[in-house]
Order: C-alpha cells, then structure tokens, then sequence
C-alpha cells in the first residue's frame, strides 16, 4: 500500500487532487496537509512514500521543505505539484534532486503517469518543464563546445560589425553612416566590446581582429 | 636567336625576381633577350619591356621608365590578357605619381581598377588599390581615404591570400599612423613587418621597413633609436642601388643628426647626393635642397642657406605660394641682419631728438583727446549698466521659470514613482490573486471535471467545448499574472527574470530574440531589479506591437561606472521627435522610471532602419 501526501496551502485544490488520485487503485493511503510544516509533521508520525509538494507555502516553503525531507527521508518521492512553468524555478528542484515536477494544471493521466514514474525509481519532469530544459542544455552545450570564441560569442551580430569596421580604422561617424545608426550608438556598442573582450583601445581591437582573423 | 621562345620566357621569369639584386646586369640580359625574340613574339616582348620599366623606375630614370611601360602597354595589349594590361596600367600609375602627375596617376589606376574588377583578379585589384593609397597619402595626405585603401586591400586578400601584398598594406597602414603620428599603431605594424621581412630575407623592404621604423623614432625624439635604424637601412640600401629611397633614408638621417647637434655627420650624410643627384626624383631633391639651406642656416651661413632655399622653392608647389614668401623674407632678414641692427640705431637716435622736439604740442593733443574719451567711456559705461539692469531682470525671470519647470518636473517624476511603486504593489497584489486565487480555482474545478468524465458520454460537444474553454481561461490567468509581477524576478533576480521573459516571448510569437547578460552576477537593487526588468518588458511589448521586427536583441551590461540596457530591433523603426507617436508608445512611462534611477534613456531609430534604445543607470 502506497502512501501519499499531498501538501497544498489550498485545501481545496489539495481534496481534488485527492478525490482524483484515489480512484486510481495501486496508491492507498492519502493525507493532506496546507504547509510543509504540517508536512514534516505528518511524516514524523509516519513517513510517506510520495510527496505531492507546492512550492509556494507558508511555514516552510517548498524548497526548504525538500531539503528537510531529503536529508532525514531519503528514501521518500518527491514531485513538484505548482503553478510555476518558469525555468528558474525547474531548475531550481531539479538542483534540489526532486523526482518529478508536474504543473498544477496537467492532466490526471499525466499526474498519474508521474507517479508511476517516480515510484519506479526514475524521474519525471512533465512535457513543457522537458522542452525548455532542453532548449537551455542546447544553449549551454552550444557555448561549451565552442570555449574558445567564447569570449567572441558574448558578441551581438551588430556589435561584430562595428568590431570589423573599427578595425578596419574607420572613424565612429563611418561606422554611423555605413551602419544607418547614430554615432552615439556607434559609441556605446565600442563602449560594449571593449568591456566584452577586456581591450582598451581601437587599436587593440584591430590587433584582436587580427590575431582572431575576423578581417 | 633562341631555339624556343619559351626558352627566352623562362629568363625573363627568373629575372623578375631577382632584378634588384643586380640592375645592370638585368638590363644587360633583358636587352639581350630583346634581340633574339622575333618581333612577333608579343609576350616575351611585353614582358621585357616591363621589366625594363622597372628597373628603369628603380634608378630613377622616370622618363625612359614612362616610355618602355607604354611600349609593354602596347605588347600587353595586341596579347590581349588582361591581367597584365591592369598590370601595366597600375605600373604607369605608379611612375605618375613618382612624378607628381596626380591626375594622370588616378586615371591611370582607374583603367587598371576597371580591368581587374571585370576580371575579378584579386591580385590587381588588390595592386590597385595599394597604389591608390600611397596615391592619396602622397598626394594631399589623404589619410582617410589612404587608409581606406589599405584596408579595402587587406579585406581582398582574405579571399586569396598573397602574402607579399598583404605585407605592402599592413606597411601602407603603418606609413599612414606613422604621417598621422599614431606612434603606438605605426609601431606595431612596423614591428609586425620586421618580423616577416627579416625571416624571409626580402631585402627591399626591409630597408624600407628599417627607414620607417628611423622616421618613426625621429618624430618621436628618439633620436639614438632613430640614426641606429637609419644607419641599418643605408648599410642595406646601398648594396642595392635604389637612389631615392637612399636619399630618403640620408635626408631623414641628415635631420636627425641636425637636431642631436652633430653638424658635421649630419652633412656627410647628405654629401653623396649633392655630388650625385642622378636619378632623383623632383621630391626627394627638393627635401635635399631643404635639408641643406636647414644645415646651413643651423651653421650661421645665411647666404649659403638662402641659396639653397631658393633653389627648394623653384621646386616646390604653387600651393605654398604664401608660406614659402615669408620664409624667403625671414631668411633674407637674418640675411641682412648686421646690416639693418647698424641702421636701425641710427634711425633710433634720429627718431628720439625729434620727440624732444615736438614734446609740447603732444600733451596738448593727448589731454583734448582724453576728455573726448572719458565722455564717451561714461556714456557707455551708463548704457552698459542700464542694459545689464535689463538683462539682470531678464535672466531671473528665466532663472524663475526654470526654477519652476525643475519644481513641476521633480514633481512630476515623484508623482510618477509614487504611482509607479503604488502600481508595482497593486500588480503584485493583483497577480498573487489571479495566481493563487483564481487559477487555483480554475485548476481545481478542471481535476473535478476530469473526475466525472468517465460517467459522461466522452464524445459531448459540450463537455469537449468547456473543457476547452477551462484550459483557455486557465492560461491566460497564468499570462496575466505572469506579466503582472514576476515572481521570477522578486526570487531569483533580474538575469533569471529576463531569461525568463524572452524564452516566454520567444516561444510564443515568431520574433527571434538574443539576450545578452554581461557582467551580472549579483542581485541589483531592489527599484533597479524592477524599474529594468518592467522597461524591457515595455520595450518588448512595443516591439510586438508596433515594430514588425523579426530580431531583436536585448543586453544588459554591467560596466565600471553603470548598467547599461541596450535593446535593439530590426523592425520599422519611427522618427523619435514624432511626439504623439513617442507617448503613444508608453515611451513617457519608460522615461519617468529611467528619471527615476536617475539614468539617461536614448532612442536612435531611422524610418525603416531599425530601432536602438539604449539605457545608462549610474552605479
């Protein structure tokens, strides 16, 4: 018999999911609770082997409820169950080592689904949390492969022109006409480069260019 | 006469590489060359007359020069290639411009820079350009355009590399900081080319190299670093024979040994040319002449240098016309100074006894005239006053007005921030209601719809339709509180919350958007946090809204002294001074929160060009 603990400061959102879950036949024992210290509470009596966690909670908020239970219930599931799709805060519980996060207004399939997952000793992050992961370890993949231009990378499309052309020694109005934008601009993404690649003056820009062969 | 002709081709191949080591003997073997090939052979013919030009050019016979580069040109021509016809246009460029014919110079280099564009040769476009910059450097000191050039030179090459030609623009470039005295820059391209001439052993340029590197340190005042290298660069130079690049080299080691006060080197080091001036170019001996009268009148010998500076002034410009008439007279008063110094004390004693003389009838004068004066310095003493009293009235009315625009403004911008941070406190109230409240709500009632789905019929028009609808409703309670307040921003910070921001943005509409953080890596003040993050988020908005942009990028940098948010966008842009346009686009609004932090906000956009906004917040 699988024991669950939904904990929602909602009480109602936190019966629904309740009622919902029940029908499902492998989970038997559920308890509520509307704060994560009502849950460590809960499970001092008698430790859960799932818990569906809210992030924002008052007395003890999600992320310190997870390292609570963490550290003294290792052996306890942990799934997100929130309203927050941001990739801040995925990847903050996934650095917490959570076993799943699920959006508050998923499907009862897909909850279910998790559950199972996690239950199975693997993790689940739902559909969307997967997506914008993914697209964040692309970027970041992206940059570490390239490590060595990575100092060049920092620099937008615009901003590599203006580094050719002012290494090519043209004057910042040339750069204004040539680009159809304001000497002023002109000035600030100099301004930008140097701060960027750490150089002091045009020309150690053109010696950059050099050494790097952008020109 | 050669068995084959290609016989004669291969010699004349081996001899444009290694001319000058031995002009002579080239032209020996050239002109022998010239007699065994029949008169049809229109390449070999070409090419040899070519190479006659230039070691011609190289001796400073410029017009026998001219005349075999038009007899190749001719050859050149019934052959038909048309690279070396480019080739023969840019070498009688060059020799027109070695004889100040500016304007054939350009005319010529433009037939060559039509043929080689046609025919796309990197090679000669980049040999016409080289020479175009050394054309414009010459010929009025046109270091933009020269520079121009060089770089347009350099910008070819990267297409096909030739080394030798690259090496040419990078001394081109140096030559030109050298003119300007970049010293820093000249330097560093100077030292560049050394390193190259050295390990290749091209002998031409670097003693070019070493006469720069010696021009260099002499306007630098360096002047033991400088007669070092010159003297490097004669040592080399005379073993090849080019006369006006030796006279360059003499004539700057002459001044230099001028200014560190050795009189006797620094005319040794000019002797050479005085006896033999063959081959100079009018250039390079009027410098000479210039370099002599300088010696002379350095000695004391006025006459000597007056004589000398005639002769530089034949030779020079009728632009200078004014300059060199008052130098001729300076030089022929320090000519004539013993004489005049006599004269004038006699002219002196004369002058003192007739004051004497006419002392009475002076003071009258003088006395008449200052009544005269004080009446009229009291008028205007009073009209001065009268008007500053105007003035007086004028400017603290103004100072007033000021005064009360700056109260109205500070006002103003304190009723903003006041309804700013009241609106801050309201939206977060508001999105925590939508958050917690409403979306909690929305979510539930959809967990308890799912719950009666089995006891329905599943294919319900109806229960699809508000299924449908619950998850709509559900959403876009999520946007809006979203949009609200960031709770993003108030837990993890500006950098998270713009990430957060354009992944949002970006995956929901199709504008493509590069975010940038440089240098954030701690949490920012509070009102800062908030004030940026809402103003970007305006500016995003606009962009959606108005700007029809298909990229934008949006950067924040933290440099030494302040924040800067830059955001631009590829879109229609707007003319900035249209202000109902400006308000319309909740530009105002930005305005008061960049006022607020007490930064400057910039628009820079163009009518179809995209617009900048560019952000500084002081640290």
């Amino acid at each position: 018999m699988v024991k669950v603990i939904v904990a929602d400061d909602h009480e109602m959102f936190a019966q629904g999911v309740v009622s919902m879950l029940s029908s499902s036949s492998e989970l038997g024992k559920f308890e509520t609770a509307g704060s994560g210290k009502k849950v460590v509470e809960l499970m001092q009596k008698e430790p859960a082997d799932i818990v569906l966690l809210d992030v924002d909670m008052p007395d003890l908020n999600g992320e310190d409820t997870v390292e609570i239970l963490r550290k003294i219930w290792p052996k306890t599931k942990i799934v997100m169950l929130t309203m927050h799709d941001e990739l801040s805060y995925i990847e903050l519980f996934m650095k917490l080592q959570v076993d799943g996060y699920v959006l508050k207004n998923t499907y009862k399939d897909e909850l279910i689904t998790a559950i199972k997952t996690v239950l199975a000793n693997k993790t689940y992050f739902g559909k969307s949390a997967l997506e914008k992961l993914k697209a964040m370890n692309k970027k970041s993949d992206e940059a570490a492969s390239t490590e060595e231009t990575s100092m060049l990378d920092t620099l937008t499309e615009r901003e590599l022109d203006v580094l050719k052309l002012t290494a090519r020694e043209h004057s910042v109005s040339q750069i204004a006409e040539h680009l159809c934008i304001s000497e002023n601009t002109v000035k600030t993404h100099r301004k930008n480069i140097f701060r960027k690649l750490n150089l002091k003056n045009s020309l150690a820009i053109t010696r950059y260019a050099i050494e790097n062969g952008l020109i | 006469m050669y068995a084959e002709a290609s016989y004669g081709n291969k010699i004349l191949d081996s001899l444009w590489l290694h001319y000058d080591e031995d002009p002579e003997g080239t032209l020996l073997m050239v002109q022998e060359i010239q007699r065994n090939t029949p008169k049809d052979n229109y390449a070999i013919r070409g090419k040899s007359y070519a190479l006659l030009g230039i070691i011609n050019k190289m001796q400073g016979n410029f017009d026998l020069a001219m005349k075999n580069q038009l007899i190749a040109l001719k050859y050149r021509k019934l052959v038909g290639d048309g690279e070396q016809i480019a080739g023969s246009y840019v070498n009688l460029g060059i020799l027109k411009q070695r004889t100040s014919n500016y304007k054939d110079a350009f005319s010529y280099l433009d037939s060559a820079w039509v043929i080689a564009k046609r025919l796309k040769s990197v090679k000669y476009m980049v040999r016409v350009k080289l020479s175009l910059g050394n054309l414009w450097q010459q010929q009025d000191g046109n270091t933009e355009k020269a520079l121009q050039c060089y770089w347009q030179s350099l910008g070819y090459l990267k297409m096909q590399p030739v080394e030798t030609l690259k090496r040419m623009a990078l001394m081109g470039i140096a030559n030109v900081h050298n003119r300007i005295n970049n010293i820093d820059s000249a330097a560093y391209y100077y030292r560049l080319l050394n390193h190259y001439y050295q390990n290749k052993n091209d002998n031409y340029f670097l003693v070019a190299n070493y006469t720069n590197l010696g021009v260099l340190f002499s306007q630098n005042n360096n002047l033991d670093s400088a007669t070092l290298y010159l003297q490097k660069a004669l040592a080399l130079g005379n073993k090849m024979g080019d006369v006006n690049l030796i006279a360059i080299i003499r004539i700057n080691l002459c001044d230099v040994y001028s200014r560190a006060g050795k009189m006797d080197e620094s005319y040794r080091a000019l002797v050479p040319l005085v006896s033999n001036s063959a081959g100079l170019e009018l250039d390079n001996m009027r410098l000479v002449f210039e370099s002599l009268s300088n010696y002379f009148e350095k000695t004391g010998r006025f006459d000597s240098a007056l004589v000398y500076y005639k002769k530089y002034n034949l030779l020079r410009d009728s632009i200078n016309k004014e300059e060199k008439f008052n130098q001729v007279q300076e030089l022929q008063a320090q000519f004539n100074n013993e004489r005049l110094k006599t004269e004038k004390l006699a002219i002196e004693q004369e002058r003192d006894k007739a004051n004497v003389r006419s002392g009475r009838l002076m003071t009258i004068t003088i006395s008449l005239v200052a009544v005269l004066l004080i009446a009229i310095l009291i008028g205007i003493i009073y009209r001065i006053r009268y008007r500053a009293k105007l003035m007086l009235a004028q400017k603290n009315e103004e100072l007033h007005k000021q005064k009360l625009d700056e109260i109205f403004k500070e006002r103003q911008i304190e009723k903003m921030t006041a309804l700013m941070e009241g609106q801050e406190r309201e939206r977060s109230r508001i999105a925590s209601e939508l958050h917690d409240g409403i979306g909690m709500l929305l979510a539930t009632i959809k967990h308890h719809f799912q719950m009666i789905e089995d006891e329905m019929d599943k294919n319900g028009e109806v229960y699809k339709k508000a299924f449908h609808l619950l998850d709509k409703a559900s959403d876009e309670v999520r946007r809006i509180s979203h949009n609200m307040a960031s709770s993003v921003l108030v837990k993890f910070g500006l950098a998270a919350a713009l990430r957060d921001l354009v992944e949002t943005i970006s995956s929901s509409e199709k504008l493509h958007i590069d975010l940038k953080l440089i240098g954030i890596t701690e949490r920012l003040e509070n009102s800062v946090e908030i004030h940026v993050f809402r103003t970007v988020q305006e500016l995003l908005g606009n962009i959606l809204k108005h700007a029809k942009a298909t990229k934008v990028t949006v950067q924040l940098v933290m440099h030494e002294s302040e924040l800067m948010l830059m955001v631009e966008d590829n879109g229609v842009g707007f003319n900035p001074v249209d202000g109902a346009k400006f308000k319309g686009m909740g530009l105002s609004n930005m305005e008061a929160r960049v006022a607020h932090l007490d930064g400057k906000l910039e628009i820079d956009s163009l009518s179809g060009k995209g617009t900048t906004i560019i952000i500084t917040i002081p640290k």
